[in-house]
């Protein structure tokens, strides 16, 4: 790269206008050994970019702290494992102590007396006689029960017209 | 792990150079780095949430860099000598008296100030395009450009200094 576009580079840089590209090739510039004598006051900036770049962290820091984040993984994946199916397992019997609390008060109908089946045949009369006979007792009863609500109704005037013969 | 040794780990010297870059010691680097990693490590359920790993992991860095680097200063009370180019270390006349060209200009480097040589260590040592520094550095592009400016425009300076007194 000849003089004057290293110098015009270099002005670039200096206002701040280089792209990454550009400041790389002032790097590889100042890297060789034939540097213009009008230039070589800056060498020594780029020498030291470059020093600095290479520094870098020792190894066994490195091994270090990988040694140090696997031994915080273990414990903690447990944990969160441990927490999580501790979460499912209450929320799988949470459900079901509810499901139980519920269902037979949604599903169970209310309980009713069943009458047993009656064999009606039981009751049949055998022979038309007998049918005569059934009729004749059931319309006695009820003959019975009518003369028995008329006299209770007779009575039950007789009182009202007592209490109002004392009223008036 | 496997996804973290193949797309995290590998941002771990550019890490600890950023450390190092603001504080100046290789314990206190190797710690802000190893705080870092384990950071990401215990946030591992949400990296799928993260666009630029590397963009956070150097967010960080810089962040506790500089928490470490206060700290420090209000423990002992006092600023080091490369914490600010207006402390000890700016003066031409101290920085002249380095026989080692690449020492000096380092030592220059050092007392800029803090922006700027975030912004020189991410561009110049570190190859990021802008728009990764303004991610990782929080600020906005055109500061970015800003800094950077200055940064380049402070070095030239000093540089063109040293070349007239002689010592190139």
């Amino acid at each position: 790269m000849d003089y004057n576009s290293i110098k015009l580079l270099l002005n670039k840089y200096f206002d701040g206008e280089t792209s990454l590209e550009e400041e790389h090739r002032l790097q590889q510039y100042f890297r060789q050994e034939a540097v213009h004598e009008s230039l070589l006051p800056y060498r020594v900036l780029f020498q030291m970019l470059d020093e600095e770049r290479q520094r870098e962290l020792n190894p066994a820091f490195t091994r270090r702290l990988l040694e140090k984040l696997q031994a915080t993984e273990a414990p903690r994946v447990r944990v969160v494992y441990l927490r999580t199916w501790l979460a499912r397992a209450a929320a799988v019997l949470l459900l079901a102590a509810g499901a139980w609390w519920l269902y037979p008060k949604v599903q169970a109908p209310p309980k009713q007396p069943v009458a047993q089946a009656i064999d009606w045949s039981k009751y049949e009369p055998e022979t038309p006689e007998k049918a005569y006979q059934m009729l004749k007792k059931a319309l006695v009863k009820t003959s019975d029960e009518l003369n028995h609500g008329t006299e209770t109704v007779v009575k039950e005037v007789e009182k009202i017209q007592k209490v109002n013969e004392v009223l008036n | 792990m496997d996804y973290f040794q193949t797309h995290i780990l590998p941002y771990q010297h550019k890490l600890y150079r950023l450390a190092y870059s603001l504080l100046r010691s290789v314990p206190e680097a190797e710690d802000v780095v190893q705080e870092v990693f384990v950071k990401v490590w215990q946030r591992r359920a949400t990296w799928h949430e993260v666009d630029n790993m590397e963009a956070l992991t150097v967010k960080m860095t810089k962040n506790l860099a500089l928490d470490k680097l206060r700290s420090k200063h209000a423990r002992t009370d006092a600023l080091p000598e490369h914490f600010d180019r207006r402390s000890e270390g700016a003066n031409p006349a101290e920085l002249l008296e380095s026989n080692d060209q690449i020492a000096h200009i380092r030592r220059l480097l050092n007392c800029l100030p803090e922006k700027h040589r975030l912004v020189v260590q991410l561009r110049d040592i570190e190859g990021m395009t802008y728009e990764e520094i303004a991610e990782s550095l929080e600020m906005p592009m055109n500061q970015v450009k800003t800094n950077l400016f200055r940064a380049r425009q402070y070095l030239k300076t000093y540089l063109l200094k040293t070349e007239s007194y002689g010592l190139q």
